[in-house]
């Protein structure tokens, strides 16, 4: 449930946050959840702290997953034309594959994921700094 | 330890962070926003669905427009001022071609490497280079200063075009920005009117900077006057200029006697120059005619134009109508300026080919001394002013360059750049402070004749010819432009800054500039062949087509009761007349006793065709590498030197075998067989049957279209992947001149009457974006010969077309 939560709420924070600000935003979606998600409220209710793993992949999950499917549906209006056409334009490589938009769409969710995932991890740590450094 | 943690963990978030915040590796984009989908190039994925907002509300609107956007993107205007029009045309025109507008006008203003960097061998930088030193820049500059000063109308309506295109890029994020900005990593500028000058001199440059001064002083001293002449002649072998031959000029009390030529036309000690001056890009040309109601079908004249430009995508032309009281105008416009340059209306259509003429010559300058601030002139010394040019070079630090302005104009090369000790100036009429727009502005109003006629006297460079229908049954043909009034081979070669005698001389006045008017002909036409018979009174040179015009006649000639079809055949035509006129004598050169196989199969092939460029023969690509390795083997070895040289072009080849079994220029030089005519033939028709295999002439990759290929290249040329790849009839030298890389790049016929109605398409889309599913909406059917019936609304509520969406522009505050 707990790593649902914080599934969901980075997922919505940084779409909010992408409304207006550019990509570097679910970075601060992924550190400000993670930093609030952290150990501390975990602590008084289950009593343990929460694996950075656990951390990572929530904002992993939630950033690849709100690229992805972005990504994924304005490919699917566009016909993959221009997915097709960017992903010969970065590999130089005009048939390598049959579906060349699917490497895009992918790279677009893993580096989103990445850096959410990243940003989370961060945020936990922070937070398990900070409430170490009182304890 | 957690402290630790937290900053280990913040060091790698913080170094994924910068490698996706700034281009790495080979990359010209930051990876992060370019693949982030709320902002990145998946913004520029369109599904073609898109509505724009019904009502806009602009600041600096006087009155409402409204706006139809029909089914192929034309923009249809419909305003109460022709400034509200030119608003919104601009703000329209930037929200498909935005990125092509900028890019054109920075290749202009010679600012590529802000973009791109110095390039390998820092190729861009010396194309920017190139740019400012033949003055573009500059003479931008006192265009848009004179335009200022001396029309009033015409700056508003730049203004207003510049504001509209200023109001689009105000209100868009950067997830907006068209494709080409997010992958060369760049900001969108603010546009000027001073920008639509320098797009006039993009014009100029494309179409009017064809110069062989230098080859041409080259091969005089290589080859001496009499072979010169036979190589290079003035007029091709089968005239057929644009003003009928034998048209009398009358003698008239204010035509200029031609100016002595000086005794010697040569400047000493060329040597060392080794660049290659500017050139028009070959393929570059364009075929136009009317014909007029006594031979068509209607009893009312018929137009056709097709312009043979670069094919690139986004397209150079933009489809669009512009309609306020009194004036409906159907057209395209150049991206970037807001005239509509080859169109129609209720009463008149016209449409233009290139001129043609050398209006750039180059003169010797010999400097005082090394401070350089002085030239030689007559028996004294004339000062030179200097302008500093500062190149921002991305990824290195600003370069700057010291061009010298004499009162010819800029030194183009010296020591520099190009590496000569013998600096070179540019007298370029596109120097020349034209108003170009002022007569697009007014061919758009023109009701007859005298309209056009007067429309035309403001239009400078680069000249061109104006074909002109009128419903009222006139047609009409003017050669326009400034021209040079010049002594018989100025020029043509090198000229001597410091001789008096070799400066330009005056103008030609323009009513004397060449036209024809409804002719006995009964058509009128042209295809960058001769303006004019040598009965001409004045001097003048240039790069002229010797093949389309005179197919383009015989066709007309032939016609009668000409219907919108015959025209469009005409502009389809692929035969080549110097097939027609040399092939039988090359195959009648042919000793057919040493035949093999594919000898014959080559030989019937030839034997039966049509002399048809058509993308499905065997025989064009045959004969088209025959004649090419033809040309090669009697050219190369002469004309490869270590100074650039001219190879004479396919007309004066295809005359020199005509008429000559024996010719000094057949011999292969080092050899020690005697080469004559017929060893040439028989040794290149070898070499061609050698290339033979299989099963030809049935393997079909020998077929002409195939062969050719014809790319319609994106106009950043590093972004191969948005270029496109058809299949086409034609080639360069016949009237549908469409070859690898150029062609017909806008047909247009329209039938003139009661009410005119016009066809046209050209090989793009209206939506310049290469993620938009329309980027090249028309490109089949104008690769295989097809048109769009063009809509020219009649008022903002017609519906006899169909409507993609409908808008009201409304004044804001």
């Amino acid at each position: 449930m707990r790593f649902l939560l914080r599934f969901l709420l980075i997922l919505a924070l940084a779409f909010l946050l992408q409304q207006w600000l550019p990509f570097w935003s679910v970075a601060i979606a992924g550190f400000t959840v993670g930093l609030l998600l952290s150990q501390k409220r975990r602590r008084r209710l289950y009593g343990k702290n929460t694996p950075p793993a656990r951390a990572f992949l929530a904002g992993l999950l939630a950033i690849a997953v709100l690229w992805g499917v972005k990504a994924f549906l304005i490919d699917q209006a566009n016909g993959h034309q221009l997915s097709t056409d960017v992903f010969t334009l970065i590999f130089q490589s005009p048939d390598a594959l049959p579906s060349p938009h699917w490497v895009m769409i992918g790279l677009s969710s893993l580096l989103g994921g990445l850096l959410g995932g990243l940003s989370a991890w961060s945020g936990n740590q922070l937070g398990e700094a900070v409430q170490g450094g009182r304890s | 330890m957690r402290w630790t943690n937290f900053l280990l963990s913040l060091l790698l978030t913080a170094g994924f962070l910068v490698l996706l915040l700034v281009p790495v590796g080979p990359a010209t984009f930051p990876l992060g926003s370019f693949l982030d989908p709320f902002q990145g190039f998946w913004q520029n994925a369109f599904s073609g669905e898109e509505k724009p907002d019904p009502v806009i509300p602009l600041s600096g609107l006087s009155g409402k427009v409204e706006v139809v956007i029909d089914e192929r993107d034309v923009p249809h205007i419909f305003a109460d001022k022709l400034t509200d029009a030119a608003y919104v045309q601009g703000y329209l025109t930037a929200k498909d071609r935005l990125w092509q507008m900028d890019f054109q006008i920075r290749a202009a203003a010679g600012r590529l490497s802000e973009l791109i960097g110095v390039g390998p061998d820092s190729a861009v930088l010396n194309l920017d280079r190139t740019a400012r030193r033949k003055g573009i820049p500059w003479a931008a500059e006192n265009t848009i200063r004179m335009i200022r000063e001396q029309d009033p109308e015409v700056y508003a309506l730049l203004e207003a075009y510049s504001n509209g295109i200023n109001a689009w890029i105000d209100q868009m994020s950067p997830a907006d920005w068209p494709l080409e900005f997010k992958i060369l990593h760049y900001r969108p500028e603010a546009w000027s009117p001073y920008k639509s000058a320098l797009l006039m001199k993009y014009m100029a440059d494309m179409l009017a900077a064809g110069a062989s001064d230098l080859e041409y002083s080259y091969a005089m001293e290589l080859f001496g006057r009499t072979y010169f002449d036979l190589l290079y002649p003035e007029y091709p072998y089968a005239p057929d200029p644009i003003v009928p031959a034998g048209t009398l000029w009358p003698a008239d009390s204010t035509m200029p006697a031609p100016p002595a030529a000086p005794a010697s036309y040569l400047p000493e000690g060329l040597a060392g120059v080794s660049q290659p001056f500017g050139r028009t890009p070959e393929g570059i040309g364009s075929n136009n005619w009317a014909v007029a109601g006594s031979k068509t079908a209607t009893g009312k004249p018929l137009l056709a134009n097709d312009p043979h430009l670069g094919l690139n995508l986004p397209s150079i032309w933009y489809e669009t109508q512009v309609v306020v009281p009194g004036m409906n105008c159907y057209g395209v416009t150049l991206p970037g300026a807001p005239g509509i340059v080859i169109g129609y209306n209720d009463s008149i259509a016209w449409g233009v080919t290139n001129g043609s003429q050398d209006v750039m010559d180059f003169y010797t300058i010999e400097y005082q001394d090394a401070t350089q601030k002085a030239y030689r002139y007559a028996d004294g010394w004339k000062q030179v002013e200097i302008r500093v040019d500062t190149y921002f070079v991305k990824g290195g630090a600003p370069m700057l360059d010291s061009v010298r302005y004499t009162d010819i104009g800029p030194v183009m090369y010296d020591q520099a750049f190009g590496d000569t000790d013998k600096p070179l100036a540019l007298r370029w009429m596109a120097h020349e402070s034209g108003n170009e727009i002022r007569t697009f502005l007014e061919l758009m109003r023109s009701r007859n004749y005298k309209d056009y006629e007067a429309a035309l006297t403001h239009f400078v460079c680069p000249a061109q010819n104006f074909v002109f229908a009128s419903a009222a049954g006139d047609i009409a043909l003017w050669q326009q432009g400034k021209n040079p009034l010049r002594w018989k081979e100025q020029g043509r070669f090198v000229l001597d800054g410091s001789n008096p005698a070799h400066r330009w001389q005056g103008f030609i006045p323009q009513p004397h500039n060449p036209h024809v008017v409804n002719p006995a002909q009964g058509f009128v036409g042209s295809a960058n062949q001769h303006p004019t018979g040598p009965e001409y009174p004045y001097y003048y040179t240039g790069g002229y087509d010797a093949s389309r015009g005179r197919r383009l006649f015989e066709l007309l000639r032939q016609t009668d009761s000409a219907t919108v079809e015959d025209m469009m055949a005409i502009q389809q035509d692929a035969l080549s007349t110097y097939a027609r006129d040399i092939l039988p004598l090359m195959l009648a050169e042919l000793d057919t006793t040493v035949f093999e196989d594919y000898s014959w199969s080559a030989y019937r092939a030839l034997k039966s065709w049509d002399y048809r460029y058509d993308r499905e023969k065997e025989a064009a690509t045959l004969f088209h590498f025959w004649w090419e390795s033809l040309m090669t083997a009697i050219w190369q070895d002469e004309c490869e030197q270590e100074v650039p040289i001219d190879w004479p072009s396919w007309a004066t080849t295809v005359r020199i075998l005509r008429d000559s079994t024996e010719f000094k220029f057949y011999q292969k030089t080092g050899s020690s067989v005697h080469y004559d005519r017929r060893r040439l033939v028989n040794e290149t028709f070898d070499k061609l049957v050698g290339q033979l295999s299989g099963d030809f002439p049935t393997q079909s990759d020998w077929n002409w279209g195939d062969r050719k290929g014809t790319h319609v290249r994106h106009l950043a040329r590093v972004l191969a992947p948005f270029n496109r790849m058809v299949v086409t009839d034609g080639v360069r030298h016949v009237l549908n001149a469409t070859d690898r890389t150029h062609g017909p790049s806008w047909r247009m016929v329209v039938s003139l009457g009661d009410k005119p109605t016009g066809y046209g398409i050209y090989p793009g889309g209206q939506v310049g974006h290469p993620g938009h599913p329309r980027y090249d909406a028309f490109l089949d059917k104008w690769s295989v010969g097809e048109y769009y019936q063009l809509w020219r609304m009649t008022s903002a509520g017609d519906r006899t077309g169909t409507v993609r969406a409908a808008m009201t522009f409304q004044p804001s505050t």
